[in-house]
């Protein structure tokens, strides 16, 4: 099992507090968009990092890793 | 040394001494370095109801406790003094390469009083302190008085400077440092120019050390590690495809959580860009002087990838990871620019419907040259085509210019104008609130400031949260200081133990709504940009969250205490009402700051994406100055004016 922490802004389902998921040894990004309850179907579409390398939905996740997917915030 | 050196260099222009003075520890401990040891030092020397282009005015460059100590991010320095646009405390933050300039001269900050009858420079490096005839600097642009200085004092100097439009103490101008960027806002540019003083060389190499060393590096690299390395590969159109997305996902009326880490590798790879085409598209940036709609200004000329195109190098400033800032190449009359940044791409591209990029991107550099606040150019310019409109300014009293939206013949013509004090460019060089005083004839229906400091572009409609602070903070006016979205990404709630933790996802009407925990979000804001500012941290980095950031940690290894993110919050509660009590004892009463009713929607838009978004901005800045501790009605923080008038 390994343990990774989702940065997304979507109001997701199955996150515990500290925004982390468990998943079986292996997981791949996609597997995690599967999993995890309230992606809607067009996040596919969004880019993702795993700590901070934008990756396929093909790559394989570690223990510990930070998943983000990308979004534009406002500033200035 | 604590990350702080404990001294200041003080000079008198009038009488051409200068001494060094140690600050007491307790200063630091009460107020942090930065902003709050310069809230303190003004507060206690500038006389009430001084002229602020008189000689009396105290003009700062103030450091943080981070500055020089190898921290990320900490390479903002900042120019504080009494504003000559709002009467009341005045400062301006820039990036670049003065802030490590300052401190390895082994000072946290240099104050400058008096004026001098013709036109100096200050030389200092920790071994001496020099102040030098610049009388042939004087006319010089702020790109080639740095050029010059650097080639008379070596590589290691860093230079502040003024332009032109200093010079001619345009109240809209601006302090300038490495090649070009602005420590713009507050009118800071007029007091150095009223001092006769171009430039502030530092050209030191001290070393900065911390308290607890080896805890301070373990932090720095757990920080390191969270930050990005590469730029996320995405075209710019890409982006407003994302926020619709995520629109679709939540509905119109919800908002999402941000997190700043969603955006960092953007951030590499546009800067501020990224947000162009979004913050038109979404009502947050302002269109044809605040009164239009998205419709009337067409994106794809400033797209991120635009203002790309010619990207010849990225460039970060001074200990900063990030890398947001970019060199682009021009053709003509200069060979390049910084690449505009969002505030500038807005006040000179939607705010006046100018749709030309090459001429956006030439008064970038000339205002840059010229050191004018370029939010301040924009708005003053819209300012006078809406009255060229509505007939309150003519041909007559433009010399024959016709001010017509997005030509870019006459903008460019007017930007000259105004750096040469021409014409009609004379009143405009004052800022909005001047020039709709001497217009009059209901021309203030077309003016946007907030206490006379012209708006950034955020329209509060969009976020309430910038209008509580732009009529409610004692810098009126300044984006900088907080809205419901930057509160989201500062992360608070992971340290502070009284800041509420927004849900992933909320009635986009809760932040219309006069809350107590509104105020207190807004408070937050406040507080915790002050001890940034203490600090010298840079926004952009804190928005990655004060936790991924180490703020408070990294504070406590540099200083060797042992504070309480909460107790740094009240320090930063202290810092504000310190520089509020300023803004009282120099005469400019709080609640006398008042917007353009449009700007809270007392007459909702129409149509658009702000089509009928209205907020009691006046209730919500009670519940803002309650948080603060402060008097609701009045904006009075009573307990620190009775120590300060001691």
């Amino acid at each position: 099992m390994i343990r990774v922490k989702l940065v997304a802004p979507f109001e997701l389902d199955g996150i515990d507090s500290d925004g982390c998921v468990d998943l079986p040894d292996g997981a791949r990004v996609k597997d995690l968009l599967r999993r995890v309850r309230g992606f809607p179907p067009y996040a596919r579409f969004f880019p993702v990092a795993v700590n901070g390398d934008q990756v396929k939905r093909s790559h394989c996740l570690k223990d510990g890793d930070t998943v983000v997917f990308i979004m534009p915030v406002s500033g200035g | 040394m604590n990350g702080y050196t404990g001294k200041i260099l003080l000079v008198d222009l009038t009488s051409r001494e200068w001494h060094e003075e140690t600050v007491p520890d307790e200063v630091y401990q009460r107020c942090l370095s930065g902003l709050g040891l310069a809230a303190h030092i003004l507060n206690e020397r500038i006389p009430s109801g001084d002229d602020p282009l008189g000689p009396q005015n105290i003009l700062g460059f103030v450091t943080g406790i981070l500055s020089g100590t190898g921290a990320m991010f900490s390479g903002r320095w900042l120019a504080v003094g009494k504003s000559p646009l709002t009467g009341g405390w005045g400062d301006a933050s820039c990036g670049g390469n003065l802030a490590g300039g300052i401190k390895h001269s082994g000072y946290d900050g240099v104050f400058i009083t008096g004026a001098s009858q013709t036109p100096v420079y200050i030389y200092a490096d920790g071994r001496t302190v020099e102040i030098h005839d610049a009388s042939e600097l004087w006319g010089k642009d702020a790109v080639e008085t740095e050029a010059e200085l650097v080639q008379r004092h070596g590589k290691k100097a860093c230079v502040g400077c003024i332009g032109p439009a200093g010079e001619a103490l345009a109240l809209i101008s601006g302090i300038v440092n490495d090649h070009g960027r602005l420590a713009a806002r507050s009118g800071l540019g007029a007091v150095m120019g009223s001092k006769k003083l171009k430039a502030l060389v530092m050209a030191g190499s001290h070393p900065v050390k911390t308290a607890k060393p080896v805890e301070f590096h373990e932090i720095i690299k757990k920080v390191a590690a969270t930050v990005p390395k590469k730029a996320i590969n995405l075209p710019g159109w890409a982006l407003p495809l994302l926020v619709k997305l995520v629109n679709l996902a939540t509905g119109d009326k919800k908002v999402s959580r941000l997190d700043g880490m969603m955006a960092v590798g953007l951030m590499r790879k546009w800067g501020t860009a990224m947000n162009n085409e979004l913050s038109v598209m979404s009502g947050d940036g302002p269109v044809r002087n605040w009164r239009g709609t998205p419709r009337l200004y067409h994106t794809s000329h400033v797209n991120p990838d635009q203002l790309n195109r010619a990207k010849k190098k990225t460039y970060s400033c001074y200990s900063c990871p990030l890398g947001c800032g970019a060199i682009v190449e021009l053709k003509g009359e200069y060979l390049e620019t910084h690449r505009p940044e969002y505030e500038t791409t807005a006040a000179l591209g939607a705010l006046l419907l100018l749709q030309d990029l090459d001429t956006i991107e030439y008064i970038n550099e000339y205002l840059n040259r010229a050191g004018i606040d370029s939010i301040s150019a924009g708005s003053v310019i819209a300012f006078a085509m809406d009255c060229f409109e509505h007939g309150l300014l003519t041909e007559q009293d433009t010399g024959g210019l016709q001010l017509r939206w997005g030509d870019p013949q006459a903008i460019k013509r007017l930007v000259q104008m105004i750096v040469n004090r021409e014409g009609v460019g004379d009143m405009l060089a004052d800022g909005v609130k001047r020039a709709s005083q001497q217009i009059g004839r209901g021309s203030e229906q077309y003016a946007f400031h907030a206490g006379g400091q012209e708006l950034p572009m955020h329209d509060p409609r969009k976020d309430p949260g910038y209008g509580v602070h732009y009529a409610g903070d004692p810098t009126p006016g300044r984006h900088t200081m907080g809205c419901y979205a930057m509160y989201d990404l500062l992360r608070l709630w992971t340290r502070v133990s009284w800041a509420p933790e927004p849900p992933h996802s909320y009635p986009d009407a809760d932040r219309y709504q006069a809350s107590t925990e509104n105020g207190v979000k807004m408070a937050a804001c406040g507080m915790v940009k002050m001890v940034l500012d203490g600090a010298g941290l840079c926004l952009f980095g804190a928005q990655m969250g004060v936790d991924r950031l180490a703020v408070f940690e990294l504070l406590n290894a540099a200083t060797g205490w042992s504070l309480r993110p909460d107790e740094y919050m009240e320090i930063g509660r202290h810092v504000e009402s310190l520089r509020q009590v300023f803004n009282i004892r120099q005469g400019l009463e709080p609640a006398s700051v008042q917007m353009n009713p449009r700007v809270h929607g007392a007459s909702p838009a129409s149509a658009g994406p702000l089509k009928g978004k209205h907020y009691a901005l006046y209730a919500m800045r009670r519940e803002y100055w309650k948080a603060m501790k402060w008097d609701p009605q009045t904006g009075h923080p009573l307990e620190v004016e009775e120590v300060v008038l001691k």
